[in-house]
């Protein structure tokens, strides 16, 4: 059967340049790329967006408020009815960054927080950084652009997710991501902040115990990228049934290359927009195989036993490909963590 | 002359919710199964020249696109909401960058 389905979400790396040197950067951001879109490049790539019925557009980065058109392109797709969201480190968010911000007509901006106070200054590697986001936080909230947290769970933040909820809460955060670190770029040189099974079981948990509270309190957590699967830890509905990427999103670098998810290495890429249309880059049938061709046959060793393997498909691509090198075979699931003992949600 | 049709592009099933919520790092609205997207300008004056052509001058389509004018000429004579199909818009739309290509 052809392929059709369409990238209803886009996640834009606009620069490589970050004004940061997190440890847990999956990107290494730091230095912008040699050949990064120009403004004009930019802007051509947008106009490919509707007829692809793009819905969204996510820029991140590096520090996507870097690039100084950030919101020239922004405002091109919000006139095209496409929504935009900026995902940021925090450091900009100055007074003078709103009416940027309210001109570019982003839909809303989510903030890395990645531990209280001392943990997270200390993985950004920039003392005082936490109360400047704080602060920023305030800043979005009293100029009404909804503003939300994303926190990447890793081994030195895991224990502290109880009391960073409580802050959230006590600053009106409405929204809070939380993700595992991934196994690419700067975590490769800190492996102090990778996840045993038993950290990444008691994130599960976390998120499952406290979700009931921190929503009573208006903040609403939710579990992002490789988080699941199959167990009473993971109650999304409907269930995980395999890795979007490729199917309804991907990614953009900052040079023009399409990427299956921007958290995949740049080996990854599927095509360049400078070469080639993104219509022809996704409708191309060798494109994107290892989501769209997927055969159960393709189980890496930790999931090949699994009797979810078929539905699952071996969990996020990222995270199998960073911790394994090979795609379908996410070691972190709680299914197998756990084994039958909880109990197993089927797809309807 | 058939009235300028109102084209909306239907997906089947082949949309799952759940993927907004965990593609990137925001959170997405739920989609339905069932998605509804307007279609470009450009679009809608070429599906509509062929439909015309083919009832009213019984222009038979090329024939990359003739299953899908023929089912869209079905619903004008049914006189149902005119809808296509996403793998039949991806076929029109390659026809169209084909042609305009010249190729």
């Amino acid at each position: 059967m052809p392929f059709e389905s369409f990238p209803f979400v886009i996640g834009w790396e606009l620069t490589l340049a970050c004004n940061l040197r997190c440890q847990h950067c999956g990107s290494s951001a730091g230095q912008m790329r040699t050949n990064e879109l120009t403004t004009d490049e930019a802007l051509t790539i947008c106009n490919q967006f509707p007829e692809l019925f793009v819905k969204e557009v996510d820029f991140t980065g590096g520090e996507p408020m870097m690039r100084k058109d950030w919101t020239t392109i922004s405002r091109h797709l919000t006139g095209m009815g496409i929504t935009t969201k900026v995902l940021t480190n925090g450091i900009l968010l100055k007074p003078d960054i709103i009416p940027h911000m309210k001109e570019a007509g982003i839909s809303g901006v989510g903030i890395s927080i990645d531990g209280l106070e001392k943990t997270h200054d200390r993985i950004r590697s920039r003392p005082g950084l936490f109360k400047e986001i704080m602060a920023g936080i305030a800043l979005l909230q009293k100029n009404d652009i909804p503003a939300s947290v994303i926190t990447t769970a890793n081994s030195l933040n895991i224990r502290e997710l109880p009391a960073l909820m409580n802050q959230l809460i006590e600053h009106g955060v409405p929204q809070w991501q939380i993700q595992p670190v991934f196994a690419f770029g700067r975590v490769l040189e800190s492996p102090a902040l990778r996840f045993s099974r038993d950290e990444y079981l008691m994130l599960g948990k976390f998120i499952h115990d406290f979700s009931p509270q921190a929503q009573s309190e208006g903040l609403t957590i939710s579990p992002a990228d490789s988080f699941g699967y199959f167990t009473g830890l993971d109650t999304r509905e409907p269930p995980w049934g395999g890795c979007p990427a490729g199917w309804v999103s991907c990614g953009i670098t900052s040079d023009g290359r399409i990427k299956p998810c921007l958290s995949l290495p740049d080996v990854y890429t599927q095509g360049d927009l400078r070469k080639r249309t993104l219509w022809d880059i996704w409708f191309d049938e060798t494109a994107f195989s290892f989501t769209r061709g997927f055969a159960r046959d393709n189980l890496g060793p930790n999931c090949s036993s699994c009797d979810m393997g078929g539905q699952c498909k071996g969990g996020c691509s990222a995270m199998s490909v960073g911790y394994t090198g090979s795609f379908h075979n996410d070691p972190y699931c709680f299914h197998a963590i756990c084994g039958k003992n909880q109990p197993v949600l089927k797809r309807t | 002359m058939v009235s300028k049709p109102s084209i909306h592009v239907i997906w089947q099933n082949t949309v799952y919710p759940w993927w907004w919520k965990v593609a990137y790092l925001i959170l997405h609205e739920n989609f339905g199964d069932l998605v509804t997207n307007p279609v470009d300008e450009a679009f809608g004056r070429a599906i509509n020249a062929h439909v015309n052509a083919y009832l009213n001058k019984g222009t038979m389509p090329p024939t990359e696109i003739a299953a899908t004018v023929m089912n869209l000429a079905d619903d004008v004579m049914a006189g149902r909401k005119m809808t296509i199909r996403a793998g039949d818009y991806i076929a029109v739309q390659n026809y169209m960058k084909k042609t305009a290509a010249g190729k």
